[in-house]
């Protein structure tokens, strides 16, 4: 059976991107979010995400209609109580989850399938304080999601087996590839970008390179679409400091300590596309701007008066 | 003799009950959105008037599952059990090279068809699903497939291959396959009876205009050419697809606009014929509203969608060397006075010559003869009725007046 009801916890970037996908797979969606104005922008940058692949013709008006008229919002997590499926898509702390599993596992049918988002965190940490921790899997979509076309399916050692069936069709219906891995921090995509980010950043901190020229190799060099830096940006940097030290706490690799220069810039408001500014600046569009990569230069003592100076 | 027909689609189910006796249709309707929380049953049965029903349909099984319930329930049904239907035909888009006509459904078949699922991603699985749904719920009815590419399976290699690389059809069967061939059969054989002649010594030019379009070219009762090709994308221009174009535009595009290539399968698909010329509808309908003072795009539109058949039309007469018929059918082709006109005008060199008034009235379902006396190809207007087809080739079948595996009447 496919799942023609997903219920969807968070409306930030990811949850917005779920519902879109899971929307055009022909199903319902229904977004939940305890802020109003969270699911007003949601559905704002859906329907302007849709509108800007009507113009590259990779979608109809009349598709859009359908898919518009499949997404609902609802403020109240209460209504989870019917739901079959659940994928939640809040931020990644790991209390936060721990206490939204655990009221879901109240909430809901001991039968209905609980998916996490999580990129760095444990599932069975996740699903500690469950009395059914089996219907509990990680769907780790990458961002965004509707542009990547792969799906980490993470199991822990409580998960079952129709737990894990149902996730792979549900993953399947969406027209993505399933990459199927056991429990651990960081899984495949995240355990090995992010010490690729974190040693482009030291590259720079290094004072080796420029931010254009350190993605450009990576980039022609190894026929990745984006480089490591550039990544960085559209993550978030705030994000990348938060995701490296769950791993690092998790694990201990020193791999997973994050760069000082990362946080140097986070904290002085450097967190990248979101913020207009990390290793390259942003129009008010997002379209980076031409030329504005770090370099090495830009981020010593000297740099850190010019960077401030060229923002404002 | 009662026999079911079924149409599966992405997400849609088609259904018809003939009583095959008088070919009265008992019941039929459309199950909409399977696959959604929301469905919707539309049903016209025999006696009542047409009810609509929204319910959950999970899948094809169930949708069919519901079908079935329709038709033997109290209020709406029309037959008492199940029992009554002796046979189904399905209609199978893509049967590939393997069938050149209408088969029994057997493992073996089927297997066939699902190897044709590589050429119609979209359409063959929901074809085969129904087909598997019926034979859980009856199991012991016989049931047929009839397939869209069949009927163009008698064209010579020249006509069918393109001029690539050899090994794209040696290896992988890239090749002409067209489609509609339901269509183009009944309406080229129907064409012989009005003109009462017998089918196989005449050259007939089919024009089946509806949401997706195509010609044959039909000699002595054989397609030997056909508009679409390996997709239904190729030929004339449709509603929303693009028919013929120069494929390096397609290349072109994509590095100007880095497009993705779901974005260009849309872009050819369904943002491109007469919808992309006019900017304003993909209905015929629309655009020949106030004919010719609608707007200047929605004349264009037409002028490109009419031009397009002329040149297929002068092509086909060219292939079989010389032509006795030309026949429109389908949506608009049964229903445009004007398509037909922009069409036939100024084609007294080859022939073709029609009468106004005729051409005018010949409309919503009417059949018959819109050319003037004098003209040396007759224009036929005949509507099409593919599912009655499905359901006479089911019953050939199961009477034994078919081969069950090739469909070619039995000896």
């Amino acid at each position: 059976m496919s799942q023609n009801r997903v219920f969807i916890i968070g409306a930030g970037y990811m949850g917005q991107g779920l519902a879109q996908i899971i929307a055009r797979s022909g199903s319902e969606v229904i977004l939940i979010d305890s802020s109003e104005e969270a699911l007003k922008n949601c559905l704002v940058h859906i329907s302007s995400d849709l509108d800007v692949e009507i113009a590259r013709w990779g979608l109809t008006a009349s598709e859009k209609r359908a898919m518009m008229s499949r997404i609902s919002t609802s403020k109240n997590i209460e209504d989870v109580c019917t739901a079959s499926f659940v994928i939640e898509a809040i931020p990644e702390i790991l209390k936060e989850k721990q206490i939204l599993f655990a009221h879901l596992d109240k909430l809901c049918s001991p039968d209905t399938i609980l998916a996490s988002n999580t990129a760095t965190l444990a599932i069975g940490e996740i699903s500690r304080r469950m009395r059914y921790p089996e219907r509990v899997i990680g769907l780790h979509f990458l961002s965004p999601a509707p542009k990547t076309l792969v799906v980490e399916v993470v199991r822990s050692i409580n998960t079952s087996d129709r737990t894990l069936q149902i996730a792979l069709r549900f993953v399947k219906m969406l027209e993505k590839t399933p990459i199927f891995v056991y429990e651990n921090p960081g899984s495949i995509t995240t355990r090995i970008m992010l010490p690729m980010i974190n040693e482009a950043v030291r590259v720079l901190a290094e004072n080796i390179a420029t931010c254009d020229d350190i993605d450009n190799a990576m980039k022609i060099g190894y026929g990745m679409k984006v480089g490591p830096l550039a990544m960085a940006d559209f993550i978030g940097l705030d994000s990348i400091v938060v995701w490296t030290e769950n791993i690092h706490q998790e694990t201990g690799e020193m791999s997973f300590v994050p760069a000082k220069l990362l946080r140097k810039m986070v904290r002085a408001g450097f967190s990248g596309l979101k913020s207009g500014r990390g290793f390259y600046r942003y129009d008010k569009d997002g379209h980076r701007i031409e030329g504005s990569g770090l370099k090495p230069c830009d981020v010593g003592i000297n740099g850190l008066k010019k960077l401030n100076g060229g923002v404002e | 003799m009662n026999i079911l027909v079924l149409n599966c689609g992405s997400s849609s189910i088609k259904y018809q009950l003939f009583n095959m006796k008088d070919q009265s249709i008992l019941a039929k309707g459309l199950v909409n959105r399977v696959g959604m929380a929301n469905a919707c049953i539309d049903h016209i049965s025999g006696r009542g008037p047409k009810i609509q029903i929204i319910t959950d349909v999970i899948d094809h099984h169930d949708g069919i599952k519901k079908v079935f319930d329709l038709l033997v329930s109290k209020d709406h049904g029309v037959i008492g059990s199940l029992d009554e239907i002796n046979a189904v035909g399905h209609r199978v888009v893509h049967a590939g090279e393997k069938f050149a006509g209408s088969v029994l459904l057997t493992d073996d078949v089927l297997e066939a068809l699902r190897e044709c699922i590589i050429f119609a991603p979209l359409h063959n699985p929901p074809n085969l699903r129904g087909i598997e749904a019926v034979s859980e719920y009856l199991p012991k009815v016989k049931q047929a497939g009839v397939f869209d590419t069949a009927f163009h399976q008698t064209m010579p290699i020249k006509a069918f291959l393109y001029a690539l690389p050899k090994v794209f059809y040696d290896k992988d069967r890239i090749r002409r396959y067209g489609f509609h061939g339901t269509s183009h059969r009944f309406v080229s054989k129907r064409a012989a009876i009005l003109l009462k002649k017998p089918y196989e010594t005449l050259k007939i030019i089919s024009i089946h205009l509806g949401n997706g379009c195509s010609m044959a070219a039909i000699d002595c009762g054989k397609s030997v050419d056909t508009s679409m090709g390996h997709t239904p994308v190729e030929g004339l221009v449709m509603g929303t697809r693009v028919g013929d174009i120069d494929p390096a535009i397609v290349l072109h595009i994509m590095k100007k606009y880095e497009l993705a290539i779901h974005e260009v399968d849309n872009l050819l698909n369904k943002h491109s014929g007469v919808l992309g010329i006019s900017g304003e509808s993909n209905d015929l309908r629309d655009l020949e509203e106030g004919w010719p003072n609608r707007s200047p795009k929605a004349n264009l539109a037409l002028e490109v969608y009419s031009y397009r058949i002329r040149k297929y039309i002068g092509a086909y007469m060219a292939v079989m060397n010389g032509c006795d018929a030309i026949v429109f059918t389908a949506g608009v082709g049964e229903n445009s006075s004007i398509v037909r006109d922009l069409v036939c005008q100024n084609l007294d060199f080859l022939g073709i010559r029609i009468d106004t008034s005729l051409n005018k009235k010949t409309v919503r379902g009417a059949e018959g003869d819109i050319s003037t006396s004098d003209a040396r190809v007759r224009t036929l207007v005949i509507p099409t009725n593919e599912e009655l087809v499905i359901a006479e080739d089911t019953l050939e079948l199961i009477e034994g007046r078919l081969d069950p595996k090739t469909g070619k009447p039995a000896k």
